[in-house]
């Protein structure tokens, strides 16, 4: 149905999207995270690690990849929470640098030269986590827990004011944002056959948030559309060959001033479904 | 029944922000059926009694109780569920959140069911419903149910504010400046408003500067400058106390 060149960008797009919601989870309480490629190498790490040596099918790998990664979150979700703003954003961009480097000294998992020979990620088998993903955040945007966070991301002293044990939140949903960036790494892995610790740059996590940030923070449906817009326009603007990175970053530019709150926001969706005379 | 107890207690607190003794040594006891008034210059250190008393910072000594059991040190969410509810000086409503999701939003604390919740059409359990239909028709605000609260106009949001409390099923309701900015029909109202609260059996304390409505509404009051307790008593008393007539009320 694809090209091998299609269905590689395709595969690209859903790991970035999981990626992107990895972001957009803990961002639901206000808290910007550009570590998650942190998360994304111990999936990838742990679940090669799995296939390789212990000859593991590769979906339990997958899973059990993205169960680690969450685990860290959590663990790490319990002290890094407590700080806000510019200063939480510092401290996940430490625990990333921090993972990456763990991985270039620990020996077992190849060092400085990494895994190679990990296969079997496939473009259904991407699209399943995508869309179960997808399913997930759909029910939490219906759900109390949506008021929840949104109570927050508004003013998370007055929620816990009102009653939210508000670090238990925060903790749930940075959590489950590093289960999504296991899974996905765990993905990445065995689709590039080739993972080394300089495949979890910080600049993999800069562009998660902004996936999220230029797709609408405020709804999930924005990440897709900030993914799509990242992955593919840079294979589209192929014609425009060393100046792709320009065009690219005017775009960003561009988004910012024309669409401050992301292309796609919440005021958005009340217009378009917006019917008059259906008040009552 | 025996002797009722205090609802709320303060021993003793005092509150230490690094050299400035924003409260010193308060003492104050309410019971359930009273509306407390707590006047004083500003910066008398008003709000600050009452962020201790919902847990926004600790007591530097001191410590409250609420029915009996210290409260002092425990989480703000904790001291919320267990039925303490505010409101604020500067409205403080979520802007993601429409009128009917503020209440919503108060009752999820006794409530532990996670079931999907749908908008004001009601979708949500009846009883759950039913208070919130309750709890804004009461308030007035029914009609702006499915507006943003930030969309209201001032005096309409106080309400959203104090909706959203009420539907903590708070047995302690703490009011800071309910009335700031409005107008004298809707102070009335506030006023009214106030008496009904307490009527079913919620103990308020008020935080207000028009003298007419503490003298109005409250059974007591208690009257605050540089964080000490300069006088107490019911209305009557505080305005024949000369002490307080001095640092608030004016010499006439």
């Amino acid at each position: 149905m694809f090209s091998s060149y299609q269905e590689g960008i395709l595969i690209l797009l859903g790991i970035n999207i999981l990626l992107g919601w990895s972001v957009y989870l803990p961002m639901t309480t206000g808290q910007a995270s550009i570590g998650n490629a942190g998360f994304m190498a111990i999936g990838a790490y742990v679940s090669s690690l799995l296939t390789l040596n212990f000859g593991w099918a590769l979906l339990p790998a997958i899973l059990v990849g993205g169960i680690i990664a969450s685990a860290v979150g959590f663990l790490l979700g319990i002290p890094a929470l407590r700080l806000k703003g510019i200063y939480l954003v510092m401290a996940t961009l430490a625990f990333g640098e921090m993972v990456r480097n763990i991985f270039l000294n620990w020996e077992l998992f190849g060092g400085a030269y990494g895994l190679r020979g990990m296969k079997g990620t496939t473009l259904p088998l991407v699209y399943v986590f995508v869309f179960l993903a997808l399913i997930a955040l759909i029910i939490m945007s219906r759900s109390r827990l949506r008021l929840t966070l949104d109570s927050i991301f508004d003013d998370e002293m007055v929620s816990e004011i009102s009653g939210t044990d508000i670090v238990r939140v925060k903790v749930g949903v940075f959590g489950a944002g590093a289960l999504l960036a296991g899974i996905a790494g765990a993905l990445f892995a065995h689709y590039m056959r080739f993972i080394e610790p300089g495949s979890f740059t910080p600049l993999l996590s800069i562009f998660m948030l902004l996936y999220v940030i230029l797709g609408g923070m405020r709804s999930h449906w924005g990440v897709i559309l900030g993914a799509a817009v990242f992955t593919l326009v840079p294979e589209l603007s192929r014609g425009l060959k060393d100046y792709r990175g320009v065009f690219m970053g005017g775009l960003i530019i561009a988004l910012m001033i024309f669409r401050p709150k992301g292309i796609i926001t919440r005021d958005m969706f009340r217009m378009l479904f917006y019917l008059p005379g259906k008040n009552q | 029944m025996s002797k009722e107890e205090p609802i709320l207690k303060l021993d003793r607190v005092t509150k230490n922000f690094g050299g400035v003794v924003a409260v010193d040594r308060l003492n104050m006891d309410m019971m359930r059926s009273d509306i407390l008034g707590a006047i004083g210059p500003n910066g008398a250190g008003k709000t600050t009694v009452f962020n201790l008393i919902t847990g926004v910072f600790p007591v530097t000594e001191g410590t409250i109780y609420f029915r009996g059991k210290p409260i002092s040190g425990l989480k703000p969410h904790r001291i919320a569920q267990g039925g303490i509810a505010r409101t604020y000086q500067n409205i403080r409503l979520f802007e993601s959140l429409t009128v009917y999701e503020h209440v919503q939003y108060g009752q999820f604390i006794h409530s532990r069911s996670r079931k999907a919740k749908g908008d004001a059409s009601g979708t949500g359990t009846k009883s759950m419903d039913d208070g919130a239909r309750e709890i804004l028709e009461f308030l007035g605000i029914w009609e702006f149910r499915k507006e943003y609260a930030g969309s209201l106009a001032y005096g309409q949001q106080r309400r959203v504010e104090i909706a959203r409390a009420l539907a903590m099923k708070p047995k302690l309701l703490l009011l800071d400046e309910p009335t700031a900015g409005m107008n004298l029909d809707e102070k009335r109202e506030i006023l009214q408003m106030m008496k009904s609260i307490s009527e079913k059996n919620i103990a308020i304390i008020v935080i207000e500067h028009d003298m007419r409505l503490v003298m109005n509404v409250c059974t007591k009051i208690v009257l605050l400058n540089f964080g000490e307790k300069i006088a107490e008593g019911t209305p009557a008393e505080i305005s024949a106390n000369a002490r307080a007539k001095e640092v608030y009320l004016g010499k006439e």
